[in-house]
């Protein structure tokens, strides 16, 4: 029996026409969709992490103002040095909202894409100078 | 290729960008338009009866991991590659390497004949049954041409493959095929 490539071409054109018609695509889309949000889910811990993330850098601002009023002796350099990794750790819309909190004087949370690398040297001076007091 | 459903006039790419941004409806588009396709190839694959949750763990996997695909590469073809890993994960899974026959429904009938030529109903099974025994890859570039009936270039980028190899696997399929069923 001499099979042509064109007879098995054709043939396979069409198979799993059937079966295609037959699947619920709506059911499908919502079962892929739940199913994304559930891997959310699971990843909402570390979300949650970067959230106490935020309030320790606000609680931090706090201190080091209270501290900087309370003592001048200590040196200007080490509150920089205790709140730049926790800043840089944080999401660009969590660090906004950190800036948000702080009422600076330039505005410079929507200019955040990807974190303290967006702030230019003049913003980036007054946020220290602000957690600093 | 991409056929518009719901979702009015929105490009493939234009839904993906915004699911990269979280939009649930954009990526319940993409499956709307592609999910049919995307079955016909499992099923031509050997999925059986796993047909539709394959469907479902390919798009799945897909949009988990949007970020590493190519934004000039067929959308499409690209989930179908997936479902084709998933398909083997299954069969890996259960332990189930003999390959899944293809419900007789899903044999095409002498109307899509264009020649009014007459192929045995047995030789349709035949096909269908050695196409699932096929290596995966010859199996993935002969149903993407065959049956999909997209261009070399579109299969290597799909399984990132060279437009060459691509050439070779089909060649090698058509040919195999052909001494099956012979």
């Amino acid at each position: 029996m001499t099979v042509r490539d064109e007879d098995i071409e054709r043939i396979a054109a069409g198979l799993g026409r059937e079966t295609a018609e037959q699947v619920d695509v709506d059911r499908i889309a919502v079962g892929v969709v739940e199913r994304l949000r559930a891997r959310d889910g699971i990843e909402r811990p570390r979300r949650t992490f970067r959230w106490l993330a935020i309030a320790a850098a606000l609680a931090l601002a706090a201190g080091v103002t209270f501290m900087s009023v309370r003592t001048r002796s200590v040196s200007e350099g080490a509150e920089q040095i205790a709140a730049a990794p926790l800043l840089d750790q944080l999401l660009a819309e969590e660090l906004a909202e950190v800036l948000d909190s702080l009422s600076l004087r330039a505005p410079v949370s929507e200019q955040l894409r990807n974190g303290l690398d967006d702030l230019d040297e003049r913003q980036l001076e007054e946020l220290l100078a602000t957690m600093e007091g | 290729m991409t056929v518009p459903e719901r979702d009015g006039a929105l490009s493939d790419a234009e839904l993906i960008a915004r699911w990269r941004v979280g939009d649930e409806a954009a990526a319940s588009a993409l499956v709307h338009r592609h999910a049919r396709a995307v079955a016909r190839f499992l099923a031509a694959a050997g999925a059986g009866e796993e047909t539709e949750d394959l469907v479902q763990e390919a798009f799945f996997r897909a949009f988990r991991k949007i970020d590493t695909f190519r934004g000039d590469a067929n959308f499409r073809a690209w989930v179908m590659r997936i479902g084709s890993n998933a398909l083997k994960d299954l069969r890996r899974k259960h332990g189930r390497w003999q390959v899944l026959a293809l419900d007789e429904r899903d044999v095409p009938d002498e109307r899509f004949d264009p020649h009014g030529e007459a192929i045995s109903r047995d030789l349709e099974q035949r096909l269908a049954v050695e196409i699932g025994r096929l290596p995966e890859m010859q199996r993935d570039v002969f149903l993407l041409r065959a049956q999909q009936g997209l261009d070399y270039a579109a299969i290597a980028a799909a399984l990132d493959t060279s437009v060459g190899a691509a050439r070779v696997h089909y060649h090698h399929a058509v040919k195999r095929l052909k001494q099956v069923l012979e």
